[in-house]
């Protein structure tokens, strides 16, 4: 009976731990061991708890389900950049992070208090800098669709859990593409939501002004359900026909083939369900992506700079190279680009969303290239590459719109493709019902990634 | 602009240097700071005097 218990979403796991079909200590330990054995390939987790996690299913056993926790007994695990208790984040590094200590985590406790166990901390990019899912300390976060390509980061250890049924759903953080990126690369389900919807402190930072806390799940009643746990909030589910907006610019630059035909493919289905689509002007043009980098940069270099110098093994080159540019952001630039922030999304809001309630995107560009392919390119190629996947992605968060990957469909060589939703300030229910029909298209391939049946 | 751009790439070089012993690619980073003010100038226009840093809040709390 315990076999497929892996590849329950969250309302699953749930039926059977409330209707008795099996305990909740029998079903950390299964997942535990599917942890434990997957693990040495996947390189998702920083450790896995196995003692703390029985101890805690136990409790939950003795204590019995209570209403007011919807997630009681489901078994999750969070990237390492959130403090606990008694654990201060280990942000993906192997040595000592430094620096002073940070509060615990409120989003953490709440879905500690909404009845979840805690299997472990998961890898990351190094201190959520970096988008491939290359770890120079714990190894590079596995791909479950295929081992050899990357999983997309920074919260890449939350989309290899969570696509290879290690755990139910996760805790990511979200700067500039790091719950959506390893979604669409994971197959996966991933929410950034409306910046600041989910409290953020006890987060170690990569950039104030930009990280935004999110979910990843494997669909998105689930995520919808995490995000209602994580943020504290009660949901009100909408209904009804949508205008779904499909850019004129800017959001299918640089599309590989595939990708460009899953989002036609896309549009295509969400008219089927009865919604109607529009095609849209957006503010978004490709030098957004530069306003976004003079905040992201100069923010982490001065969390990193000391840092740097009294850790230095810490610093991959790719991390030292994404932190350095911030040391020549001139002030006033600086603050200019985060004016601007307020100033295009009040163009947004006057223009794209008066018109449309979502707009429809691919996630990324790109479907997951290999590491070696990475790994072997020229620093040129490699940037050029790489800087592609947070193309589609790196606007909503400037913008600090919500914004969620759902995957949608395979490519030709059989690798998830995700699309985006991108919604108006606080409509996250928007984009769970525009979500939908594109879900139902997913699950109808019936497909699960094959490095880790 | 060049000038600019050079000014850039040297004041990075420069606070970079005490962290050269540890493979920092200092060519990288000043390319990079070089190439972003530039590019800040497509939008800047749309800035009024009286925009302050934390206008986002304000507009999401409109929300």
């Amino acid at each position: 009976m315990t076999a497929a218990l892996h590849r329950l979403d969250i309302a699953g796991l749930g039926a059977r731990l409330r209707g008795g079909a099996v305990g909740v200590r029998a079903l950390t330990e299964a997942m535990l061991d599917r942890a434990e054995a997957l693990n040495p390939s996947l390189h998702a987790f920083v450790e896995v708890w196995r003692h703390p996690a029985l101890e805690r299913a136990a409790a939950l056993d003795g204590a019995g389900p209570a209403p007011d926790q919807p997630l009681w007994g489901i078994p999750l695990a969070h990237k390492d950049l959130f403090a606990r208790a008694a654990r201060q984040p280990g942000c993906g590094v192997a040595g000592p992070v430094g620096g002073a200590a940070l509060p615990p985590a409120v989003a953490l406790a709440r879905l500690e208090d909404a009845g979840s166990v805690d299997l472990g901390p998961l890898v990351l990019a190094e201190f959520a800098l970096g988008i491939t899912g290359s770890n120079a300390h714990f190894g590079d976060a596995a791909n479950p669709w295929d081992l050899t390509r990357c999983s997309g980061a920074s919260s890449s250890g939350s989309g290899v859990a969570v696509a290879a049924g290690l755990v139910a759903g996760s805790l990511g953080t979200d700067t500039g593409a790091s719950v959506r990126v390893p979604a669409s690369f994971c197959g996966v389900v991933g929410l950034k939501p409306t910046a600041g919807a989910i409290d953020g402190s006890g987060m170690f930072p990569s950039s104030w002004s930009m990280d935004c806390a999110g979910v990843l799940a494997r669909t998105v009643a689930d995520a919808a359900l995490l995000f209602a746990a994580a943020s504290a909030r009660h949901r009100s589910p909408r209904g009804g026909a949508l205008r779904i907006g499909l850019p004129t610019r800017f959001y299918t630059d640089h599309a590989e083939p595939d990708v460009a035909a899953a989002w036609q493919a896309a549009a295509a289905v969400l008219e089927q369900a009865g919604h109607s689509l529009v095609e849209t002007n957006v503010v978004e043009r490709t030098e957004i992506r530069a306003l976004a980098r003079i905040v992201m940069r100069t923010e982490a270099a001065a969390v990193h700079r000391d840092l740097m110098l009294q850790h230095p093994a810490n610093y991959p080159t790719s991390v030292r190279k994404f932190v350095s540019g911030g040391e020549g952001v001139l002030a006033v630039d600086y603050v200019d680009a985060l004016r601007l922030r307020g100033a295009l999304l009040r163009e947004a809001l006057a223009t794209t969303y008066r018109h449309v309630d979502a707009l429809l995107t691919p996630t990324v560009p790109l479907t997951p290239p290999r590491y070696v392919e990475i790994a072997a390119a020229t620093d040129v190629e490699v940037w050029q590459r790489v800087g592609l996947f947070a193309h589609y992605t790196q606007p909503a968060s400037y913008l600090g719109l919500p914004a969620m990957s759902v995957p949608f469909t395979l490519s030709s060589g059989g690798l998830p493709i995700g699309m985006q939703l991108i919604g108006a300030p606080g409509a996250e229910e928007v984009l769970f019902h525009a979500a939908a029909p594109l879900e139902r298209h997913w699950r109808g391939l019936g497909a699960w990634p094959g490095g880790t049946p | 602009m060049s000038a600019e751009a050079d000014a850039i790439r040297a004041l990075v070089a420069a606070r970079l240097a005490s962290r050269a012993q540890h493979g920092e690619d200092v060519a990288a980073a000043a390319e990079e700071a070089a190439s972003l003010p530039g590019q800040l100038e497509t939008f800047r226009p749309m800035l009024s005097p009286i925009d302050a840093p934390d206008g986002l809040r304000a507009v999401l709390g409109q929300g």
